[in-house]
């Protein structure tokens, strides 16, 4: 049947039943509480099947306490809501493991993500945390484009990077406050081995 | 000192290492290489943060080296941002500098982005004395070849020989001979391939036959400067009309001197088409596209329809111009 076709029926608006918004509490560890929309919450895998396992009704999430992030602040879960909210009903991508990664960062993840490095630093452990994998695609991004430009040199001192002496140093150091017999035997061991000895024992 | 101040600090390796994948994962080739180059922990990282053969690799071994990674659609030169200080006057001075160089910086490419090589070319004149340590370091390299070629003025049989051996599992091949004089044949009989290109003078490649031409299998074969006649021609044509040579072959070029089309044709059913029957022959393959308007239709025994034209020589006047040859099977 063409749509011309179609029989036309009068509908009452007033009739049709409205879906109402739900909007979930969440509290921060510094005690900062915020509202999120059902639709936004979709952006986290964390918390949507969080949500989902507690089945609160509209009354429950007036009623029942805030539900508790407890390892992200205030400052940080702003940010992340605030873009949960900005691409609430967008589709989740799959990641096809191409290298480099196509990704683009939007103007709003772009200002979003105007901030201190610190705060960009808890913003992706936030994204990982709670499974919001395109916020952790722009915020990952955000932190590879640091690279551009820079001499390995650069790129040690741009990402805190240790060199290949320090990582030595750090490794002897962990094996000797793990087992200080260990390294003496070690020690032993590396002597004997330039005195010319065949055997250790 | 003072940009040092100002670099931003972030702490990579304090994000979880499945976040520090995913942040690795968005540079490119050149940002790779030089992440790993800080330290050994790093050059791990980046091993681990790659899947199996990401890029294209392409590989030239001529006066300057070259170092290409292909990404999508973009190209990367793997070599000029890493060449060491005062390289470029050393390169001048010291050919084997520049070899001995190029095969390591291939080999650590290689190993930090988990890639094989997957275009291998050489000119010969840049290469001469070097080509023997070229070959043998190529063979013991990882490679998955689409494209190899040889190339130059300086072409000498053993060379090629050994060119062939190292490169024999390639999709596409090019040979472009351009020495001055004679070389003893080499056996390049039955090669199989999707693509086979024969290039240079036409005394620098007398020692290729047609019958060797017929051994081949591929799907494109371009052939330049030959000198073959029309009546060679001819039972090239029956014979691949009737499916006995070079059954794959869909596209086919060749530059001769201009045929008499009543020979060419000799035995064969020919359909002249009219100009205004335009058709476009695209292949993906090497990328082709060809607009045919008109040209000669004729049938292989299988049905297929084939298209063939001589195009004019570009001098009319001389006498040793050659005119190009082109075919397709639809």
């Amino acid at each position: 049947m063409s749509v011309e076709n179609a029989p036309v029926v009068d509908v009452d608006e007033a009739a049709i039943p409205v879906e109402k918004k739900m909007y979930y509490r969440f509290e921060s560890n510094d005690k900062k509480e915020f509202r999120v929309s059902e639709l936004a919450i979709q952006q986290s895998e964390t918390l949507n099947r969080l949500v989902e396992a507690m089945g609160y009704t509209s009354e429950d999430v007036e009623n029942k306490p805030a539900i508790a992030i407890e390892n992200i602040d205030g400052k940080t879960l702003k940010l992340v809501f605030q873009w949960c909210e900005h691409h609430k009903g967008e589709a989740i991508p799959v990641d096809d493991g191409s290298v480099p990664k196509i990704v683009e960062i939007p103007e709003f993840d772009a200002k979003l993500m105007d901030i201190d490095n610190g705060l960009l630093f808890k913003l992706i452990w936030a994204a990982d945390y709670l499974n919001i994998v395109q916020l952790l695609n722009v915020s990952c991004k955000k932190v590879a484009n640091m690279a551009q430009g820079k001499t390995p040199a650069q790129l040690r001192r741009v990402y805190l990077l240790p060199s290949d002496e320090e990582d030595e140093a750090a490794k002897r150091a962990a094996q000797e406050a793990q087992d200080p017999r260990a390294r003496e035997v070690e020690e032993e061991f590396e002597e004997r081995k330039r005195q010319g000895g065949n055997s250790f024992f | 000192m003072e940009l040092c101040k100002k670099l931003p600090k972030f702490p990579l390796l304090f994000l979880p290492i499945i976040v520090i994948e995913n942040a690795l994962r968005n540079l490119n080739p050149i940002e790779l290489i030089k992440f790993s180059q800080i330290s050994k922990r790093c050059l791990k990282m980046i091993k681990y943060s790659t899947r199996k053969n990401p890029f294209k690799i392409i590989v030239t071994f001529s006066h300057s080296p070259q170092i290409r990674i292909k990404s999508g659609h973009d190209f990367y030169n793997m070599a000029r941002p890493f060449f060491p200080e005062d390289f470029d006057v050393n390169l001048d001075k010291y050919g084997c500098v520049r070899i001995l160089w190029s095969a390591n910086w291939i080999e650590y490419i290689l190993d930090a982005l988990n890639c094989k090589i997957n275009d291998f070319s050489i000119r010969s004149e840049e290469c001469l004395y070097s080509f023997p340590f070229i070959i043998d370091w190529f063979s013991t390299m990882k490679h998955c070849l689409e494209f190899a070629a040889f190339e130059g003025q300086a072409i000498i049989s053993e060379h090629l020989k050994l060119f062939l051996e190292a490169c024999k599992t390639t999709r596409g091949l090019v040979l472009s001979l351009y020495q001055s004089y004679e070389i003893l044949p080499v056996d390049i009989n039955s090669l199989k391939m999707d693509y086979i290109g024969l290039s240079g003078r036409t005394q620098s490649l007398n020692w290729i036959t047609l019958n060797t031409i017929m051994s081949f299998d591929c799907i494109d074969l371009k052939l330049g400067e030959f000198v073959f006649a029309e009546t060679e021609m001819n039972l090239f044509l029956k014979d691949f009309l009737k499916g006995r040579i070079l059954p794959r072959m869909k596209n086919f070029w060749i530059e001769l001197l201009p045929m008499n089309f009543q020979l060419l044709t000799d035995g064969i059913e020919a359909n002249q088409r009219e100009k205004t029957v335009v058709r476009e022959y695209v292949h993906k393959y090497p990328m082709l596209s060809i607009t045919f308007r008109g040209r000669t239709d004729v049938h292989k025994e299988s049905g297929e329809l084939v298209t063939f034209e001589q195009s004019p020589p570009p001098s009319p006047f001389d006498p040793n111009c050659k005119a190009r040859f082109r075919m397709v099977v639809w």
